[in-house]
């Protein structure tokens, strides 16, 4: 693969403009989502989804060589979107079957998948995010890249441009922040009860 | 939107990170001492009180299973409410980034069709003008290698537009 369209899109991207985002998301989600496909139907059931290694093989997919920093910080910060959206489509689909709703049913195939998925949980921290990304939007980008992209501190702190120090403290902001929208405070009994 | 958020976040976030410098043991005694005001105090002391306790962020990400197939389907259910009897719908010929194809039977005319359907979470993300551009260039074109477009409407969210299948299927040109 030659310097496929992604790679294009991503240095137009870094230029500033505007559409190519709108352009390159479609085509990161997919990728993600049938690497994640791939992923569930490879394994035995019962296991959990490994980010990291769904974002990189998506990043070499798409991307392959070698590209400027700032445009692979770009590309897993898309990522990151992409993964938290797949999941949280699915969670509200599941929630949606499960009372009913007007949406089609889910496959049971799922019951065979052994764990839960936490879906109001899940949609909860969805919410919770965006009112997050209102108060302040690096918090959500810092939950976003660790939790739904998988990257490490130290990636974190590249693409935002800030200390390892400053993404940690982030994130215990967030986290603190979000868990009191999501469980409510300490009064109220959480999911672990 | 909720009010944990609202009142003067910035007092708020200034003794929070200074209260996560401070030893836990007195903890909460310093941060009545030094807030600003009683309601930045129990906001600092609630955001303590949450970082305490575990939950989703500290487990591995959930698991979706079945997400292709629940996707399509659903999909599908949707199209077919929303074509009202016009088009049935045989099969799903392809899945894209964007979009999901299906051939479809167009009962007034008595002939198959090609039904083009934007994905709700992409619809969500892209908003549906990409699409309805898409639409109007294939709608000015008339090329062997360019599906005609029959129909192109907005329904409940989800975005189809139906072209004759054949000779030239949708996709690139040999």
């Amino acid at each position: 693969m030659t310097a496929g369209p992604v790679t294009q899109l991503l240095s137009r991207v870094a230029s500033g403009e505007e559409g190519a985002l709108d352009q390159l998301f479609p085509l990161v989600y997919a990728e993600l989502r049938r690497a994640a496909e791939g992923a569930l139907r490879a394994e035995r059931p019962g296991h959990t989804l490994q980010p990291t290694a769904l974002v990189h093989e998506a990043y070499l997919k798409l991307v392959g060589g070698s590209i400027p920093s700032r445009d692979r910080g770009h590309f897993l910060s898309i990522a990151a979107r992409a993964m938290r959206q797949i999941l949280v489509d699915h969670a509200r689909r599941r929630r949606a079957a499960k009372r009913g709703a007007g949406e089609a049913p889910v496959p049971l195939e799922i019951e065979v998948a052994g764990a839960e998925m936490p879906a109001d949980e899940l949609i909860a921290l969805d919410d919770a995010l965006e009112r997050l990304s209102a108060v302040n939007p690096r918090l959500r980008r810092v939950v976003e890249l660790r939790y739904f992209g998988g990257l490490s501190e130290e990636e974190i702190a590249t693409i935002l441009e800030v200390t390892t120090r400053t993404v940690q403290r982030d994130w215990t902001k967030a986290r603190a922040w979000l868990y009191r929208e999501v469980y409510g405070d300490e009064n109220r009994v959480g999911n672990d009860g | 939107m909720t009010d944990s958020g609202a009142p003067d976040w910035a007092a708020i976030d200034t003794l929070f990170d200074q209260a996560l410098d401070r030893p836990e043991a007195g903890r909460e005694a310093w941060v009545r001492r030094h807030a600003p005001s009683e309601t930045v105090a129990r906001e600092v002391l609630a955001l303590l009180a949450a970082g305490a306790r575990s939950g989703i962020l500290d487990d591995d990400l959930p698991t979706p299973t079945g997400v292709g197939p629940a996707a399509d389907d659903a999909i599908a259910t949707r199209l077919a409410a929303a074509l009202d009897g016009r088009y049935r719908i045989e099969r799903v010929l392809g899945t894209g980034g964007m979009a999901t194809v299906f051939l479809a039977h167009e009962a007034k005319h008595d002939r198959p069709v090609v039904l083009k359907v934007l994905r709700p979470e992409v619809a969500r993300w892209v908003g549906a003008e990409r699409f309805l551009t898409e639409i109007r260039i294939l709608a000015r074109h008339s090329h062997p290698h360019i599906p005609a477009l029959l129909d192109a409407k907005p329904t409940d969210a989800v975005l189809r537009d139906a072209v004759p299948p054949g000779r030239n299927a949708p996709g690139p040109a040999p």
